[in-house]
């Protein structure tokens, strides 16, 4: 019984003096801060418009390999040439009842005078 | 100057073969170019109960079709939006291509009806016999 009480006795204070002693060192450790950055106001990366007085150009920077492309604003120089473009094409549409109907060339020479017409008002 | 007939057929339309079949034989017997152009998954069979079915949009009947196309146009509005918003095309299309030196025209005919096969054949080789005198 009377040992038994010595041991606890003796570990209570044994771990409150641990503790004591973590507390202390714990105080004495010192914490390092991260310093204050500089604002950055101008992008490191990303589209720029060079100053250069002899010509315009566009510069690339890269943001992960730094890599600088820079293109020239060149005017174009070759005229536009407008595709030739032949007349439109006439589209006479039937349907094989019509079309195996005895009436089927009235109706093309019908809807072809009409689309000649049309063509001709309109000036194609 | 040119001339040509060009079959637009889809490969499991039984209608698309027997035109085939033929134009075929009367433009080989002519001595007309001829070629199939196979439709997309995206097409339809063409279907001639309604002259509506001539041009498959609402806008160009409301604008310039006939008396007739305007009359059935209420009831198959709806598809042919179907069509244009979907722009399907339909088959067998038989187009048949020329030029005069000034543009090129083209007839088209759509569908297919075995009863009128004899008249269809009859009228085409007529047709195609005189624009290649004419062409």
């Amino acid at each position: 019984m009377v040992q038994t009480v010595f041991y606890y006795a003796s570990m209570v204070l044994v771990k409150f003096l641990v503790y004591i002693i973590s507390k202390i060192l714990a105080l004495k450790k010192t914490f390092i801060k991260e310093a204050p950055r500089e604002e950055r106001l101008k992008p490191q990366y990303g589209w720029f418009e060079s100053k250069n007085t002899m010509y315009s150009e566009i510069v690339w920077v890269g943001r992960a390999t730094g890599l600088t492309v820079s293109i020239p604003q060149v005017a174009p120089t070759t005229q536009v040439v407008k595709p030739y473009q032949g007349k439109p094409p006439v589209r006479l549409y039937f349907t094989v009842s019509e079309a195996a109907s005895k009436d089927w060339f009235k109706q093309i020479e019908e809807l072809a005078e009409m689309a000649e017409k049309t063509m001709s008002e309109s000036g194609e | 100057m040119f001339i040509e007939v060009i079959l637009e057929a889809d490969i499991h339309c039984p209608y698309c073969a027997v035109v085939e079949k033929i134009v075929k034989r009367i433009c080989s017997d002519l001595n007309i170019p001829f070629s199939v152009k196979y439709a997309t998954p995206r097409s339809i069979a063409s279907y001639e109960d309604t002259v509506v079915f001539h041009t498959y949009s609402r806008d160009w009947i409301e604008r310039f079709g006939s008396n007739d196309q305007k009359k059935s146009l209420s009831k198959i509005a709806p598809i042919l939006d179907l069509i244009q918003r979907r722009g399907l095309q339909s088959y067998p299309n038989l187009i048949i291509r020329w030029y005069d030196g000034v543009r090129f025209k083209e007839i088209v005919i759509r569908g297919y009806d075995a009863e009128k096969a004899r008249d269809f054949a009859r009228n085409l080789i007529s047709l195609l016999r005189g624009l290649k005198r004419f062409v």
